[in-house]
This record gives C-alpha cells, sequence and structure tokens, in this order.
C-alpha cells in the first residue's frame, strides 16, 4: 500500500483506469453473455408456446368430438421440430387425450407448472403449456416439454469474444489515459498560480483562462464568475450614492410645490366649504363663533354677522340645552377629536329644526384651540325617523297583538330576539325559554323542513305560505302555515318567522280530498246548479253515463236535457224547493247524447242563500224498466191484486182491483184495506192481517174459505184470496191476489146440477152401469139398477174388482175384456156373457165396454153397460120354437094346398068337361036362363081353373129349386111372345133395356117377369095407350128390375097389401084375378133372397122393383 | 368353486364389451354433446332473433333429455338454449337445429325440405341420410361416433362452419 502512495498521481490514475476498464468490460461481457442466453431462453420459450398456441386451438375440435386419432395426427408434426422432446394433450377434465414424445425420449412426466426442469447443470430444458379454450369455455390443454437447442455453441462464442474484446480495451486505455492525465495536472497548476495572484494584489480584474467544459474548466469558469460580482458589486455602490443625492435634490423641490399647492387648496377648501349645503362654522374653544358660512341663514334665519361672537347655546332648544352643553363637555373633557350629536334648535323664526353637528376639535399640541363643526338640518330626517320609530312601535303592537305566532329573529345567529305572546302559549314556552335559542335548538320545526325553508329564502329572499309539521315544548306536534321574511325594526334587519296552525285546515282538506273523491267516483250523479237553472258542477259519473261533455252540459240549461214530457214537474219540484221545502225527490228523464233517455231518481236540496241546487241523481233506467215490467205483469194478471203494508194500508192495486171494486186507484191507495172488506168482516179482519204478519206464509186460493169483497156500490162478491208475503227495502209487505168467483160459482152449480141430472139418468137407467178405473181395473161407479142386478151394494163394489165377486173364470173373462177395451182404445160390443149374482143365480148380460180417454187420448176409465138379457133369451128361445113350428106348420099347410088344388084339378075338369058337353047338347035351347047359367058354370069354372092353377103356382114356387145361369133377355123375349095377344089387343108399347144374366131358377124368374108384365096390361088405363118399360140396374151386390107403367096406380095405403095372397084391390069384374099373382111374384123373389116393392102414383103409373143378388145359392 | 377359466372368460367378455358397446343412454349423451359442441364450430347469423336458441326434436327421441340438461347450463350466442319436442312438421319453424332420430315418421326429404326454407340446420343420425340431404348425420365408423357434413345442404341455408370442425368430419357434396 505504502508502494502505491510513492507512485505519481499520473501513474495512480493509469492504473487506476486500466483496472476499472478491465473490470467494467469483463462485467460487460459476463452482462452481455447472460443476457444473451436469457434472450435465446425467452425467444426459444416463446416460439414453443406459440407452437403451443397454434396446436392447441387446432386440438379443440378433436378433444369436443372425441377424434384422438385427428389429435395423434396433429401431434405428430412435432417431429419436425427435435427441440420438441414430449407433448401431452389434457382435457377439461384432466385426462389425457393425446400425447406425443419425440423418437429415443423417455416418457415425461410433466410437472404441475410450467417453468425450466432443474435437472441438469444449466437450464436447458423447460415446459410450457398452453390452456386454449372456445367460446371462453376450457377445451384442453397442451404441454410442451423441449430443451434449449444450440445453446453452448452461443456460450462459448460469446466467451471468445469477450477475451477479444478485453484485450483491445485494455490497450487503448493505456494509451488515452497517459494523454488525458496530463490534461488535467497542468491546467488545475494554472489555477492554483492566479488565485495567490488575485489575493496578493486585490486585483479583481485578473481572469483565469477557461478552456473546455470539464470540472476544472468549470472551476475555472466559477472562479472568473467571483472575481466579475465583486467587481461590479463595487461599481454599483458608487453608483447608488450619486443617485440618492440627486433624489434629496428632487424631494426638495416637491416639498416646496407642495406648499404651494397646499395654501391654493386651502383657498379652495374655503371656498368649498362657503357653498356647501351644509352649515360650516368655528367656534373658539369654549364656544363662541368665529366664523360661519353664508348657509346659516337659511338653516336659522341668523346671518353669519348675527350669530359671530356669540355662544353656541343660543340657538339651541332650550329643552335641549343642559343635554347639548353636558355632551360637549364630555367630548372637551376626554379630549374626543371629533363628535357627531343631534339637536334641536330654534331658528331666528322661533321654529324647531333638527340639526346633526359634527364637531372637530382644533388642537394645538394637546391644547384645543377650538372647533370646526359642519351643521346638516335633519328636521326631515327626523321627522322620517319619528315615523319610523311609531311605525316600529306599531309593528311590535301588532307583533304582540297579532293571533299569529311570530318570533324576530337575529339575522347573523339565528336566535330568537322577540316572541310574541301567541307563539309563546301556541308552542308552550315561556319568553325567558325562547329567547337566546335557535329554531334547531328549540326543535320547533323538522331539520328537513328548515332546510327548505333555508334554500327557499336563498332563491327568493322571503318564504311565504310554507306548510311544515311544528312542534310545540311538550312535544305535541301541529301543520302550521309559515313565513319568513327580513324586516326592519328601528333600524335593525331582523327575520321575521311566522307560524300559524292549520292543522283544522288540514284536516279539512282531508275531509275535502276524501268528499272530493266522493264526488269523482259516485256512481251516482251529483250536480249543483244555479239560480237560471245551468249546471255548474257535475260529477264525472254524470258526464260517463250521459256522454256529454262537461261543456255541453254546463252551458245549456239543464231543462234541455230534460225529457220534454217530464220539464214542467221538474220544474214544479224546483219551485218547491224554493219555497223552503228542505228536499225534492222526484223522477224524471234525462236525454243522453245519443238522444236515448235515462230515467233518473233525483234527491235534491236548495240553498237559499247562493240560490244553488244541489242534486244527486241515481240511474234507475233498468229499475224503471223491471218495473214497467212487473207493472205490465201485475196489471195483465186476470186478478185483482192489491198490496198491503204492515199496517195494513193498501200500496199498490192493479187495474183489476179497480174494476172488481169499482174504486178508482186514487181511492184505495193508502187507505186501510178493510174498506173492501164487507161490514160483517171488518171487525175481525185486522186480527186476521196481524196474525198473517206475525207468521208470513203464501197461501193458495182455493182453501173453501168462504171469502167475500165488497163492492164500492156495497154489493157483496165472492171472492177467493191468495196471500204471498214479500220482503223488500221497504218492510213487509202481503200481495193479496183477488179472484172474483161470481161466476165459478154459477158455473160450480151448473156443474153441479148437470152432475145430479146425469147421475139421476145413470142411477135410473135400467140397465147397469158400471166404471171401472184404467188402471187397476177396480170399479169407481155403480148405479142403481147394477146394484138390482148383482145383488152388492155401491159400497161393496166401489174400490173392488171383479175377482172379489165373481168367479175365476167369469172374471178373467171380464177382466180380458176389459184389457182389450183399454188396449185397443175401441168400444166392444160383447153379445153375451154370464155373470153369477148374488141373489139371483146366473144372468145373461149383453154388454158394451166402453173406453173413456183423457185429453191426450190415453184411457182412464172403462166404462160398462151391461143389459140384462137372461129373460130375453128365454124369450127369444120360444120365439124360435113357435117360428119352427110356424114353419113346418106353413110347410104342411102349403103342402096342403098343393096337394088340394092339385087333386082339385081332376073333379073341376071333370065338371067342366061335363058342362062343356052340357052346353054342346043345349046349344040349340033358347031357354035364356040356362044359357046364362052355363056362362057362369063355364066362365066359374075356368075361373075355378085358373085360381087352382095359380094356387098350385104359387105353391109348387121353391119346390125344386134348381138354380142356374138365367139370361134375363131370353125370359123376356119368351114372356112377351107369350103375351102377344094381349099386348096386341092392348097396343101396348113395351120397351126394356138389355137385362143381366143373373143366377136363379129359370122358370120361376120368368113367371115374376110375366106376372108384372100381365100385371101392368092388365091395369091399364082406359084410353090410354100402356107404356111398358122394363130396366134393370146393377149395383154392388144385386140386380134391380124396375117394370114401369103408365097405368091406374095405386094408393098408398093399399100398399101393405099388394103382395099378400089372395088380396084384391079391384073387384073382379073390372080387373080379372085370382089375387095370387104378386104373391106368387113376391114368394118367387124371396125364394131368390131377393126384395119386390113398389112406388105408385094413383093414375100416373107405377114402377114395381125386384132384386136378385148377384151371388146366389146354386 | 367356479373354474378359473370362467373368471377369465368373463374378464374377457367384460374387456372386450365395454367400451364398444354403448349403451343407448350413454350414446344419446355423446350425440346431445355433439350437437352442442356442433354449434361452436357453425357460424351462425348473428342476427337469429330473440333471446332464444331453439334445438328441435321431431318424434320422440332419447335425445331429448341429455339435451334438455346441456340446455339448462348452456347457451349458444348467450342465448338460452330451448329444446322443443315437435310433432308435426309445421311446428319446426322457429327453430334453429332441427334434430331427425333415426325411427323419425317423417320422410326425410319433406323434413330436409322444410328445414331448408326454413334455414334449419338438419341433424340426423340414420345411415346415408347425409347424402339424402341431412345437413350434418351421426355415423358410426369403426365404433366410433363421427359425423357426415353435407356442404351443398350446409351452404344452401347459408351457413358455415369451422373448417377445424371440417376437418373432422365426412364430408358428403
Amino acid at each position: 500500500m505504502l508502494r502505491l502512495k510513492n507512485v505519481t498521481i499520473r501513474n495512480k490514475l493509469i492504473l487506476i483506469q486500466v483496472s476499472t476498464a478491465f473490470i467494467g468490460v469483463l462485467i460487460c461481457a459476463a452482462f452481455f453473455l447472460n443476457n444473451e442466453i436469457n434472450i435465446f431462453k425467452d425467444s426459444e420459450v416463446r416460439t414453443k408456446k406459440s407452437i403451443a398456441e397454434i396446436v392447441g386451438d387446432n386440438l379443440i375440435a378433436p378433444i369436443l368430438f372425441n377424434d384422438q386419432d385427428a389429435a395423434t395426427k396433429i401431434l405428430s408434426k412435432f417431429k419436425n421440430n427435435p427441440a420438441i422432446l414430449n407433448v401431452l394433450v389434457i382435457d377439461k377434465n384432466g385426462k389425457t387425450f393425446a400425447g406425443y414424445s419425440k423418437i429415443g425420449e423417455e416418457k415425461f412426466s410433466f410437472p404441475k407448472e410450467e417453468g425450466p426442469v432443474k435437472s441438469k447443470f444449466l437450464d436447458s430444458e423447460f415446459i410450457v403449456n398452453y390452456p386454449f379454450f372456445l367460446q371462453k369455455e376450457l377445451v384442453g390443454t397442451l404441454w410442451i416439454h423441449a430443451e434449449f437447442a444450440d445453446m453452448n455453441s452461443i456460450i462459448y462464442h460469446n466467451l471468445k469474444d469477450t477475451l477479444i474484446v478485453i484485450v483491445i480495451s485494455l490497450l487503448a486505455v493505456i494509451i488515452i489515459s497517459i494523454f488525458l492525465q496530463r490534461l488535467i495536472s497542468n491546467r488545475l497548476l494554472s489555477l492554483v498560480t492566479k488565485t495567490k495572484t488575485v489575493s496578493e494584489t486585490g486585483n479583481y480584474s485578473i481572469r483565469v483562462s477557461a478552456a473546455g467544459k470539464d470540472e476544472i474548466g468549470r472551476l475555472s469558469e466559477e472562479f472568473n464568475n467571483m472575481l466579475e460580482k465583486i467587481e461590479k458589486s463595487e461599481f454599483d455602490l458608487k453608483k447608488a450614492n450619486i443617485d440618492l443625492e440627486k433624489r434629496v435634490q428632487e424631494r426638495t423641490a416637491d416639498l416646496t410645490k407642495t406648499q404651494e399647492s397646499l395654501q391654493l387648496s386651502e383657498k379652495k377648501y374655503r371656498e368649498i366649504v362657503e357653498r356647501v349645503g351644509d352649515v360650516v362654522y368655528s367656534s373658539d374653544y369654549k364656544g363662541y363663533f368665529t366664523y360661519f358660512n353664508p348657509i346659516v341663514e337659511k338653516l336659522t334665519g341668523f346671518s353669519g354677522n348675527e350669530l359671530i361672537g356669540k355662544h353656541f347655546s343660543v340657538i339651541i332648544d332650550p329643552e335641549w340645552k343642559d343635554r347639548v352643553a353636558k355632551f360637549y363637555q364630555e367630548q372637551f373633557d376626554n379630549r374626543i377629536s371629533e363628535s357627531t350629536f343631534s339637536f334641536p334648535i330654534l331658528t331666528k323664526s322661533g321654529e324647531k329644526k333638527w340639526v346633526e353637528q359634527i364637531v372637530t376639535q382644533q388642537k394645538e399640541g394637546d391644547r384645543i384651540t377650538g372647533h370646526n363643526a359642519v351643521v346638516r338640518d335633519i328636521t326631515e330626517k327626523k321627522k322620517i325617523e319619528d315615523e319610523l320609530k311609531k311605525s316600529n312601535e306599531r309593528f311590535l303592537t301588532i307583533f304582540n297583538s297579532n293571533a299569529i305566532g311570530m318570533v324576530l329573529i337575529n339575522l347573523e345567529t339565528n336566535k330568537y330576539q322577540y316572541a310574541n305572546e301567541i307563539f309563546l302559549t301556541t308552542f308552550g314556552y315561556t319568553k325567558e325559554e325562547v329567547i337566546g335559542k335557535t329554531s334547531t335548538e328549540l326543535n320547533i320545526i323538522e331539520p328537513e323542513s328548515y332546510q327548505k325553508v333555508i334554500t327557499l329564502f336563498k332563491q327568493q329572499g322571503f318564504v311565504k305560505d310554507f306548510e311544515a309539521v311544528v312542534r310545540k315544548k311538550n312535544g305535541e306536534v301541529f301543520w302550521s302555515i309559515s313565513s319568513l321574511q327580513t324586516i326592519k325594526i328601528n333600524g335593525e334587519v331582523f327575520f321575521l318567522s311566522s307560524f300559524y296552525d292549520i292543522t283544522e285546515r288540514k284536516k279539512n282538506e282531508g275531509k275535502l280530498k276524501e268528499y272530493q273523491y266522493f264526488f269523482n267516483n259516485s256512481h251516482d250523479f251529483i250536480t249543483i246548479s244555479n239560480k237560471q237553472n245551468y249546471n255548474e258542477i257535475v260529477n264525472p259519473n254524470f258526464l260517463k253515463v250521459l256522454g256529454y261533455s262537461e261543456k255541453e252540459l254546463l252551458e245549456n240549461k239543464l231543462t234541455d236535457f230534460i225529457h220534454p214530457d217530464d220539464v214542467n214537474f221538474t220544474l214544479k219540484e224546483i219551485e218547491k224547493l224554493k219555497k223552503g221545502v228542505d228536499t225534492t225527490s222526484f223522477i224524471n228523464r234525462y236525454r243522453k247524447k245519443d238522444d236515448t233517455y235515462i230515467w233518473l231518481e233525483w234527491n235534491s236540496t236548495y240553498d237559499a242563500v247562493t240560490g244553488r241546487m244541489y242534486g244527486a241523481a241515481r240511474d234507475i233506467t233498468e229499475r224503471k224498466k223491471s218495473e214497467d215490467k212487473f207493472r205490465g205483469i201485475l196489471e195483465s194478471a186476470p186478478d185483482a191484486i192489491i198490496i198491503v203494508n204492515t199496517e195494513g194500508k193498501i200500496q199498490l192495486v192493479n187495474s183489476q182491483t179497480e174494476k172488481l171494486f169499482g174504486y178508482k186507484r186514487d181511492e184505495i191507495l193508502g187507505k186501510e184495506v178493510e174498506l173492501l172488506i164487507p161490514a160483517r168482516f171488518k171487525q175481525v179482519h185486522p186480527g186476521h192481517r196481524k196474525s198473517f204478519y206475525a207468521d208470513p206464509k203464501v197461501r193458495p186460493m182455493g182453501l173453501g174459505l168462504n171469502l167475500f169483497g165488497q163492492h164500492k156500490d156495497g154489493k157483496e162478491i165472492p171472492v177467493e184470496i191468495s196471500l204471498s208475503p214479500i220482503e223488500t227495502a221497504e218492510g213487509l209487505l202481503v200481495s193479496a191476489a183477488i179472484r172474483d168467483i161470481t161466476e165459478k160459482k154459477k158455473v160450480d152449480e151448473a156443474l153441479r146440477n148437470s152432475e145430479l141430472f146425469l147421475n139421476s139418468i145413470v142411477e135410473n137407467i135400467p140397465n147397469m152401469l158400471f166404471v171401472k178405473d184404467a188402471k187397476d181395473l177396480k170399479f169407481v161407479r155403480f148405479n142403481k139398477a147394477g146394484e138390482e142386478l148383482l145383488g152388492y151394494s155401491k159400497a161393496e163394489l166401489i174400490g173392488k174388482n171383479d175377482y172379489d165377486f165373481f168367479p175365476k173364470n167369469e172374471a178373467d173373462f171380464f177382466t180380458s175384456k176389459d184389457k182389450k177395451v183399454l188396449e185397443s182404445k175401441q168400444f166392444l160390443q160383447i153379445e153375451e156373457e154370464t155373470i153369477h149374482t148374488k141373489y139371483k143365480g146366473e144372468r145373461i148380460l149383453e154388454t158394451k165396454k166402453i173406453p173413456i180417454l183423457d185429453s191426450k187420448g190415453k184411457p182412464l176409465y172403462l166404462l160398462g153397460i151391461s143389459n140384462d138379457i137372461t129373460d130375453l133369451k128365454k124369450i127369444l128361445a120360444a120365439l124360435d120354437n113357435k117360428t119352427k113350428e110356424l114353419e113346418r106348420s106353413n110347410k104342411e099347410l102349403e103342402q096342403f094346398a098343393y096337394v088340394a088344388s092339385h087333386d082339385l084339378q081332376e073333379p073341376l075338369r071333370t065338371i067342366s068337361n061335363y058342362v062343356d058337353l052340357l052346353e054342346e047338347d043345349y046349344s040349340e035351347t033358347k031357354n035364356e036362363i040356362i044359357k046364362q047359367y052355363f056362362t057362369f058354370i063355364t066362365s066359374a069354372s075356368s075361373r075355378m081353373q085358373i085360381l087352382i092353377k095359380d094356387l098350385l103356382d104359387f105353391s109348387r114356387v121353391g119346390k125344386n129349386p134348381v138354380f142356374v145361369s138365367v139370361d134375363c133377355n131370353k125370359i123376356l123375349k119368351e114372356v112377351i111372345a107369350e103375351l102377344e095377344s094381349s099386348i096386341k089387343e092392348s097396343k101396348a108399347k113395351i120397351t126394356f133395356s138389355v137385362l143381366p144374366v143373373v143366377t136363379g131358377i129359370e122358370i120361376e124368374l120368368k113367371r115374376v117377369f110375366q106376372n108384372l108384365i100381365s100385371n101392368a096390361l092388365k091395369f091399364r088405363r082406359k084410353d090410354v095407350v100402356p107404356e111398358i118399360e122394363i130396366t134393370s140396374v146393377e149395383t154392388e151386390s144385386e140386380y134391380v128390375f124396375s117394370i114401369k107403367d103408365n097405368g091406374i096406380g095405386i094408393e098408398e095405403k093399399s100398399k101393405s097389401k099388394l103382395f099378400v095372397i089372395f088380396q084384391r084391390l079391384h073387384p073382379a069384374e073390372e080387373y080379372p084375378g085370382t089375387g095370387i099373382g104378386l104373391a106368387t111374384a113376391k114368394k118367387i123373389v124371396d125364394l131368390h133372397k131377393g126384395k119386390i116393392w113398389i112406388e105408385s102414383k094413383v093414375n100416373e103409373g107405377s114402377v114395381f122393383y125386384f132384386t136378385i143378388p148377384k151371388e146366389n145359392l146354386k | 368353486m367356479l373354474p378359473k377359466i370362467f373368471f377369465l372368460n368373463l374378464m374377457f367378455i367384460l374387456a372386450g364389451f365395454g367400451p364398444f358397446v354403448q349403451s343407448e343412454a350413454q350414446e344419446y349423451d355423446l350425440k346431445a354433446a355433439y350437437i352442442f359442441n356442433i354449434t361452436k364450430f357453425i357460424y351462425w347469423d348473428s342476427t337469429i332473433p330473440g333471446n332464444e336458441f331453439i334445438i328441435g326434436v321431431i318424434d320422440p327421441s332419447p335425445i331429448y333429455e341429455p339435451l334438455e340438461k346441456i340446455a339448462k347450463t348452456k347457451t349458444v350466442m348467450d342465448k338460452k338454449i330451448i329444446i322443443k319436442q315437435f310433432t308435426k312438421l309445421e311446428e319446426i319453424d322457429n327453430c334453429t337445429i332441427l334434430f331427425i332420430p333415426k325411427n323419425t315418421s317423417f320422410s326425410l326429404k319433406e323434413i330436409v325440405d322444410k328445414a331448408k326454407s326454413k334455414k334449419i340446420l338438419t341433424i340426423s343420425e340414420h345411415e346415408g341420410y347425409g347424402k339424402k340431404g341431412s345437413a350434418i348425420n351421426f355415423v358410426t365408423i369403426e365404433e366410433k361416433l363421427k359425423f357426415e357434413v353435407n356442404t351443398k345442404t350446409l351452404e344452401s341455408i347459408g351457413l358455415k362452419a369451422s373448417a377445424q370442425f371440417l376437418k373432422l368430419a365426412v364430408i358428403i357434396e
């Protein structure tokens, strides 16, 4: 170390510089190398990271779609990058999805974090990872394990370069430092030499030659600067001395000038003083005037000359003299140099004026030499002040006597200065409690409200009608309307705050709101109208329902909206109100905007003072409709309907009531219902009424009560009454339906009579008559004949059936027939049925059974009418026997007639033959008598012959009945041919139509034609050519033949005898005949089951008809 | 005692069949997940109206439940996923994706035509449906679930799929 001390600065410097340079270069080289390696590593890591990013993004789809093949394929591309040793793909669940390892590389187990692998001397391997996302969702992570390839060669190259740099730089440092050390030491030496010279000579103008801007250069420069400053300050000092002298001279000149101008200004001042509006005066120290300006005359009436030399007190108002003197004495004693004082003076004319005097003491040293004063006329001001004072006093009076609580508050401190009585009583404080406190301290007003007030005040300079809740001393709160304003009292400015209790008003406002709500939301109509009948206020619902705008409704007279028919009485109702009726209720119709009308029920009141009408109405259109409907129903009801209230007063009647009782509606409404009741019931009826109301129940009509009403004319009316209670808003009402049963009674009577009538028929009819119930065939009715026949009484029979009385077989029979009738609903005739009676044994009945149906055709009853034909049967049986007997005897008779006539022919023929012989023998005789006898005998025998023949024919009819087809045309022609001679003789005209072929006995039918035609020829009228017409008509079942002539005809009465055997209607002399012909014809027609009859008129002709049935026995 | 060979066989069977024989439920869990993943690789028209991304399933399919499960937690384009079960072709109008089950009762052509007209992405799961016009068709290749993409259909409904996605798909042109 010592050795080093002795080394020259020059060499020291060189050594320092060389070693420093070496170390510097070495550090630099190391730093650069390290830097190089770091940059290399960073870039490697970044490269791998970006490879990871690219590959990772490509792996998103394979992972999401689980395509390991695709992933592996992508990873296989790493083989082109030998630095990459291992790659691993992990899905979001941490599971290995795919991997890659460089060939020959061991399987690598990846740590959990990325970074260098710390296994070798240098960090030659590292790991990066890249988590890849799809739409912010982790899909997987790619891990890459790689090595820093080529790092060793980089290090080697860097070391080599560093060595070369060190050698070169050291050489350079040695050369430069040798040169530089000389530069420094030379200049230092020169600086030291110069410093010494300056300090010795005191010559500050010496300068160091300053070269270069290094420290030595700067040191030289500073040295020079220092010298320069010293030199300059010496010069400045000299200059300042010269200036000072010059300024003293100037100041002296100025002073002279000022004095001159001062004199000038005094002169001016005096002029000003003499011309100002105020009195200016001077006085000596005792107060005697020494000077006045001319204004004094104006103020006092005295001239300046009059006053000069007088004491100032002469013009002062005597009352004030002492006070003024005292004031100024004080001023004087206390040496107060300036004072102002106001006092009244008396002018020359004795007028009192107020002045304000400003006095300035003139002093010489401490001694007062006199006074200067300015006096101003303040009379006007004083007056104003007085006024102000008075007004302030008045204010205070008001303030204290006001009904409104008021306080005066100090502007700055916000403290209460005054509070009036009302405030104190309202808030419950004493004066002492509030004065000096603020609102906030007293907690009179809520802080928010207070803030609001303050804000408002700041905005507009006052606060008016501020509503707030304020608090009393006892904590009670109330609504107050407050104001805050500034007020000047006695020249002092305060806040005036007032409080007015509006709790009541608030309450009323609330009520008003309720009213308003009610008004706006009421479903009723509310209007207020004026004297002129204009609506002034209407509620919304009124507008809504009517459909008008408010304007329309208010600008037209209210009568314009009322139905024309209702206007008059509406106005009458309004008049009533105006005349002093409290309220009126009425109903009218209002027209809506759409020109329809609604019914309104009004309740109105009237305010006589304002002339306003207050109306509330309700839409009762629906009610009206239903009322009308109800009224319609009521009116159309067939019964008289009366509605009565609990007092028995009639509330409502319909027109039927008017009709029934003969009263007009107005006559009975509101009257007691007993009006309509006959006098004999009037006493008891109210009792009935009350008991009904006590237990109101519907009482139907037709309970068989014998009730009567009374007509207006006093006539009693039989009635039926139904009662039903009606619960209504007005209480219980009773509706009575009253039916006039006069007619009904008559009808009942008639019905009863007709029933009686029918009953007597039923009862007295000889046939048994019974009625059975269709349901169970039990007897419901039995007549007397029935009782007699069956031997059972009605009482026994009714309600029983056949099985209760008759043997089963009979009952079965009856019942089966009954059922048949009821089922078929048809009448049934039972010709015969046997029945066992109680006393008469078995009887035979002929019964008719008739179903009795109801209006719908359903069987209700079975009516039976039975005829006891037991006796008839017996008679008929007897008759039958008789007939048979008769038939037999007839047959025998016929047989006898036949046999007789047959047997009679023989002797007759013999007689006839012998008579002929006799006649021949006596043909010459002239004996007329004999001849006559012969004639008689011959004619008698021939008649006899004819008679017998006819008789034989008659009796032969039906003897040998052979029915064949018979052509009537043929037999008619044969008949005409046989009768030809008589036809010719009589010149008869015979016409005929085509006749049918019938079934019958030919010969017999021919005989019928023969008999009838010959009959027609025989009974002709004399002188009339006989005309005979034969026709036939075919009917459904038979042929009707007719033989019409124009002969003599026959009397009606004789017709019955016509077809009787041996009956002759005419003497044989006129019309010969046996009286058998028509009987024979009849017998033949009978045989053919036909009929024969005649229609005839005397002297006009006859028509014989006979019929032959189509279907005939063969 | 059961012979050892039995266990060996059993193990063999279990080992052999396990990975390949997936249960139907697993299959559809996977398909549902794939459908959700597919939505991420389709460049959707950002102007799809409404706040709902509707995936329709025409005819009943076991995919409905796994889709519902996904819909509860996931979104597509920040839209809520709504799974709708359709039984009529007219109902599919508003969906964005329509899943066509194997056993659909509708003719594929009708569905595809209707879907094309409504710009609906059809996803089917039937061999050959890709060729027949279904935009995406799940197929099983070497026992792995893959999908066919009919690029024409995709183009006709105006959608583009990411290249990454298409790389994994069997492309049908």
